[in-house]
């Protein structure tokens, strides 16, 4: 198991290179400079203090020692000493907001008193455990339900509503959600000040939430018709056992494997689609961030949040990968 | 079986021809199936209905998509509110109103489902040359090839593909290339790049099963080169299989230029009436959120029309599953 798992780790090395690498190019690429317009004023900044921004920012370096300099680190202190890159989590100085590191802008708070949960980066993983929270307990129940009551009324409305929420975009979604819960009903805020209560939250995680949830309801579903079919069921039932004993220990556990296997790409959609869902909610996470970072040339907070978006995806497609080895023991000989 | 084969062996050649010209192949079969599921019926003629709109749009939309009118010129759609706060009736004929610089939103609309067409099948193409190419590249030649090809398409997997087509559009949105047909080129080329990753590894477990059967050994022991094999025998017999792939695909192109254009940065703006992407539902929807308080309708409207075309896109798709491979059906 421990093999498997270090396995796993180092395979993941590669692909995090490539997408630094790729977006640092692409990054680089891009016309325009984070130094070329000044939003205050919108005056151009003169080209000595541009040359000695590009200095202090380590701009004027060739592309290879940037990027080396980027992640693993470069003798760039003012003494000449090293400083550690990307992989010491040193993600850079962020050439919008001066004066911040981008560790700083995604993990902590300007308030002393708040943790980490408080903080972009908190924000956007609360959301999306919530989501899945609420995606997995009530997916997972009506699929096992619609599969009990095949053919029933309540099958039917099931797979009609998976059908349809898998179907429907969860923008489309979160803006039906939005119009009639917020705007013509005035239960919930359209675009909430304050994050402390728990009403502003609801909206985002449902319309986070809805299409993971009609995924699992489905697929929970066909799964539960196939092993309803094995005959240790049948043998179950001949041996006597009580019809909840057969559902949850026979039918319910052989049906987690495979449904486990669909909750990385799960996942990986939920924290990507965080940036449309942020910027519609106005939700103060990380994926607007990135969006902002993006229309500001923010070189050094695309690639920190980028890396990041793209280390967690790695790291929930790698956790699943290792949870289903766990379930399922011929995983590991492959 | 020998007395199903007797009666058969003593046909004349012209009688089984006769034969052969009465029963039905794969795709007559594959489409009398189709014809039967309402559901998979319904979203066809829905998804044949929008292209036809797309395609006369000039003709069907009420007003000039590009017209504005007066500053103030907001209204809710008639069926909504018939009186604006003013006491004045509003114009019957801006179905779903105006949004705020006053441009008809139905007509936009309609203009809009042209992008969308255009970027549910030129992306598509892309996908399926790379795709293809790698996937079957990799399961016929097999070996180092295969495996070199499988460890690139693994990397790609794990890209978060929304993240880098926003990188993309942001970078090189600016550029000739990015210009192009106000971005649609960019935005089929970018999702080529990306895509090709799940149609590879179908194609490639297609070639490594198709290349055991006996049909393609047969051809094999009888001199035919790869590019026959691949042509005749194994393209042709994963056809199916790939046609479910992408019509499954489809849905999820569309929703990119919707969450790009949700983000401010899909299509570019046009102003030119002589061009052929005025518009696009992502931006569209943009707009309307923006307006949000003042006009549902342009939000509604937009949102009603993404999810018709997107549902009937996904229904279709089942149809089509069912139809063409039976066995999958679930």
């Amino acid at each position: 198991m421990f093999g498997f798992i270090l396995r796993r780790l180092v395979s993941t090395v590669p692909v995090l290179i490539l997408i630094s690498l790729v977006t640092f190019l692409l990054m680089h690429s891009a016309p325009g400079g984070p130094w070329d317009r000044d939003e205050e004023n919108g005056k151009e900044i003169p080209a000595a203090i541009k040359k000695l921004l590009d200095q202090e920012f380590g701009l004027d370096q060739p592309l290879w020692r940037q990027y080396t300099g980027y992640v693993i680190g470069d003798y760039r202190n003012a003494d000449g000493s090293f400083k550690c890159g990307a992989i010491c989590g040193n993600l850079g100085p962020s050439s919008k907001q001066r004066g911040r590191y981008v560790q700083d802008i995604l993990f902590s708070t300007n308030d002393e008193e708040a943790t980490w949960l408080q903080s972009k980066f908190g924000f956007s993983v609360r959301l999306a455990i919530y989501a899945l929270i609420f995606a997995v307990l009530l997916g997972i129940p009506l699929g096992v339900i619609a599969s009990i009551k095949q053919n029933s009324v309540i099958d039917y409305v099931v797979t009609f509503c998976s059908n349809i929420g898998v179907a429907v975009p969860n923008l489309v979604m979160g803006v039906f959600l939005i119009i009639v819960f917020g705007v013509q009903l005035k239960l919930l805020p359209v675009v909430a000040k304050e994050w402390n209560t728990i009403l502003p939250w609801v909206l985002p995680s449902l319309t986070y939430g809805l299409g993971t949830m009609a995924r699992m309801a489905s697929y929970t579903r066909s799964t539960m018709l196939d092993v309803m079919r094995q005959d240790y069921v049948r043998t179950a039932r001949a041996k006597g056992a009580a019809e909840h004993i057969v559902i949850w220990k026979h039918m319910f556990r052989n049906t987690l494997i495979p449904v486990i296997t669909i909750l990385g790409p799960a996942l990986a959609g939920l924290i990507v689609s965080g940036v449309t869902i942020e910027a519609m909610f106005g939700f103060p996470g990380m994926g607007f961030d990135f969006f902002r970072a993006i229309s500001n040339r923010d070189y050094s907070m695309i690639m920190g949040t980028s890396l990041l978006f793209a280390a967690l995806i790695v790291i929930a497609n790698m956790s699943v990968d290792i949870l289903y080895g766990l379930v399922d023991p011929r995983v590991r000989v492959e | 079986m020998a007395q199903i084969a007797k009666p058969l062996l003593q046909l004349t050649k012209a009688q089984i021809d006769a034969k052969l010209a009465n029963s039905e192949n794969q795709w007559q079969l594959a489409w009398r199936r189709l014809r039967r599921n309402k559901a998979s019926l319904i979203s066809m003629i829905i998804l044949i209905v929008f292209l036809l709109i797309s395609l006369v749009a000039p003709l069907i939309a009420p007003h000039n998509p590009l017209e504005q009118r007066t500053t103030n010129f907001q209204q809710t759609p008639p069926f909504w509110q018939a009186q604006s706060p003013a006491g004045k009736d509003y114009n019957p004929s801006f179905i779903l109103g105006t949004d705020s610089l006053g441009r008809d939103v139905f007509s936009r609309i309609i203009y809009g489902s042209r992008t969308s067409f255009v970027l549910s099948l030129l992306p598509l193409a892309i996908v399926m040359l790379i795709g293809m190419l790698i996937g079957f590249t990799a399961g016929l030649l097999g070996g180092k090839v295969d495996n070199i090809l499988m460890r690139i398409t693994d990397i790609f997997y794990a890209f978060p593909d929304t993240l880098f087509i926003v990188l993309i559009f942001v970078t090189v949105g600016n550029t000739a290339i990015g210009r192009m047909a106000n971005g649609v080129l960019l935005f089929a080329l970018s999702i080529g790049i990306l895509f090709w990753v799940g149609l590879a590894r179908l194609t490639r477990g297609q070639a490594l099963t198709l290349k055991g059967r006996e049909f393609v050994e047969a051809a094999r022991s009888l001199g035919a080169s790869q590019w026959q094999l691949m042509w005749k025998h194994i393209f042709p017999n994963s056809l199916s299989i790939i046609i479910i792939w992408a019509a499954y695909a489809i849905p999820s192109f569309v929703l990119i230029e919707v969450t790009l254009g949700f983000l401010g940065i899909g299509l570019r703006p046009s102003l030119d009436p002589n061009e052929i992407f005025l518009t696009s539902w992502g931006r569209l929807l943009l707009d309307g959120r923006n307006d949000i308080q003042s006009q549902p309708g342009f939000l509604l409207g937009t949102v009603g029309t993404i999810a018709l075309y997107v549902i009937s896109l996904r229904f279709f798709a089942d149809g089509l599953r069912d139809a063409l491979d039976p066995r999958q059906k679930g």
